[in-house]
């Protein structure tokens, strides 16, 4: 055989080889090569499909095609999953249906688990009236398991049942990764059928543990290397309103960037600590950091500028809580036998304060 | 000067204008897929949490499909096959039954974590599933938050948990993750830039003697009497009626509660349907099964009020309706429901009404 005569056969055969029906997939897309003819008339989705479930009445998966010559590509709607095992069918005209299985590369194995970093209240003793906990971790966490992994154990390590309000949807913040708990105020509420029957979650005098369990998986799939948990101690319920008036208010001198420190006379809420207090002047609020510090008993506040010698104020949203949901002026459960808390219809407390003499 | 500042508010006029309407053209995809509900005309409404707004989907999904009852076996391996993942890795959120057409509309989070992609799926009368597109259909929204979240306010979002429609207005119940409040708003539709329907505050007075806020957890928007109410589920216990014209915005309203339903119990969904000349209410609840309740003549029940009392509404428990996760009706006739079970798989069913 000559020499032009070997490339021309190796050139026939590639052809060949090129033209011959097949499906690839490159991780995004499936491209099926050797389509001849127009468009079939029930849409490509009969004459190439990919599947991702096992079993006869599976549904192929959702995605667009596009036609470039004699390849039509599917692109699926969305990525297929890491270790997806999908089976591409393709019908070429006039040849027999080729079957392709493809399994989607696995995922980088991923170092760093979540951990849980903090438990809000931070104190370590609650009252028996406690409304929510917070429960905050590294990353963000596999949503829709929270009720298997957040579980309340009494002092002889039996499970309390259902303390909590099982949420379907969940509260968490807008990244996934902090969880709000709340008991179930069905059995908080005084003089509700279950607060008579079954009396509060917790009990005066008692020592609880509030459990989140290991194996929870993070967002990437990675679990939870160790239940975490926190021990407390209860203690009696707590039903005064948040009173401001209550507060001291420890002010810097002027001049300075010295922290203004709240004290406040009992912990408040932790996660609206975080936001519903300010410092103005003149009605106008002043830009600095604030931060919640001795388990939420103060708010500490720096100013970006220093201070100015004058009347300023400190202003409170009224949903500001306490640990058993106890608002300014209010309490979570207003006794109206006694009559003894007005309605309140403004948005915010005020209490003023001067810096310098 | 004077000109200055007039040119200078005709302008911020102007500027507000143009937000306002981008606001009611549905330019936003939405971030997350929730509660959903059917208003007149086929628009089905959709609760978006992660991003703080409701859509109004026109489905143009008008005509009776036919009357194939819906029945998919392994629904969460059929939606994962459809997404290109597995069973685990979708979560179906709500359900809703187009009452024009008995169409099943699902919404679902493909993925696990907050990022999770919202999708809209269609299981019709044959049991064949579509997507529907959330960005493609033709969509007004609507948004519920006031004012965007200062820096340190950032972890705060609301969780639509359930949503209606009655009187002209789209009702949301809402529970926040860091106050204990409710919020519940009634926003007229169609939307326009001012009507987010500012929050209500709802009150439960337990017994007639302690009064607490109170968090709507799911509720059903229907007339009684002529009057346009709902019946609505807190966070604790009871069934309440509250009359849709209190729900003002800024308003402080309290319910009459009709029933206890029994402790460490979560109500998922309240259907209401009309058999053999009486009318009555079917609910899903988290850990009590599927309950009927008598409605028949429910504004002659005065509430309870006395603190021994028990009763209220009478209701009884369907024996053989076990781990109903969605319940929505079809007609007077049928409900479909979603049923979970303990291997993890999940079913989608039609049901006759008990």
């Amino acid at each position: 055989m000559t020499f032009a005569r070997a490339a021309a056969l190796v050139v026939l055969l590639l052809l060949a080889a090129c033209s011959k029906p097949d499906v690839v997939f490159d991780g995004a897309a499936f491209e099926a090569t050797g389509w001849k003819g127009p468009a079939p008339a029930e849409g490509w989705p009969s004459v190439f499909a990919v599947y991702a479930g096992q079993g006869a009445d599976m549904p192929p998966m959702l995605g667009d095609y596009e036609r470039q010559g004699s390849r039509i590509v599917f692109s699926p709607r969305f990525r297929p999953s890491p270790g997806l095992r999908m089976r591409a069918v393709f019908r070429p005209p006039g040849g027999s249906p080729i079957e392709r299985t493809f399994i989607q590369a696995a995922a980088a194995q991923v170092r760093d688990a979540a951990k849980v970093i903090a438990i809000h209240p931070a104190s370590d003793v609650l009252p028996e009236n406690q409304l929510k906990l917070y429960v905050e971790f590294s990353k963000p966490m596999t949503r829709g398991v929270a009720w298997e992994h957040v579980r309340l154990f009494d002092e002889d390590g039996r499970e309390v049942a259902r303390p909590f309000v099982e949420i379907d949807e969940e509260l968490w913040d807008p990244e996934g990764r902090r969880l709000t708990v709340l008991f179930d105020p069905g059995r908080i509420k005084r003089g509700l059928g279950e607060n008579m029957e079954s009396g509060a979650p917790l009990t005066v005098g008692k020592t609880f543990t509030l459990s989140v369990k290991d194996g929870w998986r993070d967002a990437d799939g990675a679990p939870l290397a160790a239940t975490v948990s926190k021990r407390f101690k209860v203690g009696p319920a707590e039903r005064r309103p948040v009173t401001p008036a209550l507060w001291r208010i420890e002010t810097p001198k002027p001049g300075g960037r010295d922290p203004l420190v709240v004290h406040f006379d009992r912990p408040l809420d932790h996660a609206l600590l975080q936001h519903v207090l300010s410092v103005r002047r003149a009605g106008e609020a002043l830009a600095g950091s604030a931060t919640s510090a001795d388990q939420d008993r103060r708010w500490v506040f720096v100013p970006d500028r220093p201070w100015r010698a004058g009347d300023h104020a400190l202003q409170a949203d009224m949903s500001l809580e306490d640990l058993a949901g106890n608002r300014i002026g209010r309490s979570f459960d207003v006794d109206t036998a006694l009559d003894d808390q007005p309605k309140i219809y403004k948005a915010f407390e005020t209490l003023p304060f001067r810096i310098g003499s | 000067m004077r000109v200055r500042a007039l040119i200078r508010m005709t302008l911020a006029g102007l500027a507000l204008a143009a937000a306002a309407q981008a606001q009611t053209e549905g330019v936003l995809a939405p971030k997350s897929a929730g509660a959903l509900a059917f208003a007149p005309n086929g628009v089905l409404l959709m609760g978006d949490s992660a991003g703080g707004a409701v859509f109004a989907y026109e489905t143009g999904d008008r005509a009776r499909a036919g009357a194939g009852k819906v029945e998919i076996a392994d629904l969460n391996g059929k939606i994962a096959a459809l997404l290109g993942t597995t069973a685990d890795q979708v979560a179906v959120q709500d359900m809703a039954v187009n009452p024009l057409s008995g169409n099943v509309y699902l919404s679902v989070a493909r993925g696990v974590g907050a990022q999770a992609a919202p999708v809209l799926l269609k299981a019709d009368r044959a049991g064949r599933l579509t997507e529907v597109s959330l960005t493609a259909t033709r969509h007004t929204r609507v948004s519920l938050i006031d004012a965007p979240a200062a820096d340190n306010a950032r972890l705060r979002q609301q969780t639509i948990t359930d949503i209606g429609f009655t009187d002209g207005k789209v009702i949301v119940a809402g529970l926040s993750n860091e106050e204990f409040s409710s919020s519940l708003r009634a926003i007229a539709y169609p939307f326009t830039a001012a009507s987010k329907g500012a929050g209500i505050e709802i009150y439960h007075g337990q017994h007639g003697r302690y009064e607490t806020n109170s968090p709507v957890r799911t509720f059903l928007a229907h007339t009684v009497a002529g009057q346009p109410e709902i019946l609505a589920a807190y966070t604790c216990t009871p069934l309440v009626r509250i009359p849709v014209r209190d729900l003002q915005p800024g308003a402080k309203v309290k319910g009459v509660t009709i029933a206890e339903l029994g402790n460490r119990n979560q109500p998922l969904d309240i259907v209401a349907y009309r058999k053999g000349g009486q009318d009555y209410f079917l609910m899903s609840n988290s850990a009590r099964g599927v309950m009927k309740l008598t409605a028949g003549r429910l504004e002659s029940h005065a509430g309870i009020t006395a603190q021994t009392e028990k009763a209220g509404v009478p209701f009884e428990t369907i024996a053989d309706l076990k781990d109903v996760r969605q319940l929505d009706r079809v007609d007077d006739a049928n409900a479909v429901i979603l049923v979970a079970s303990a291997d993890g798989s999940s079913a989608l069913r039609t049901i006759g009404m008990p």
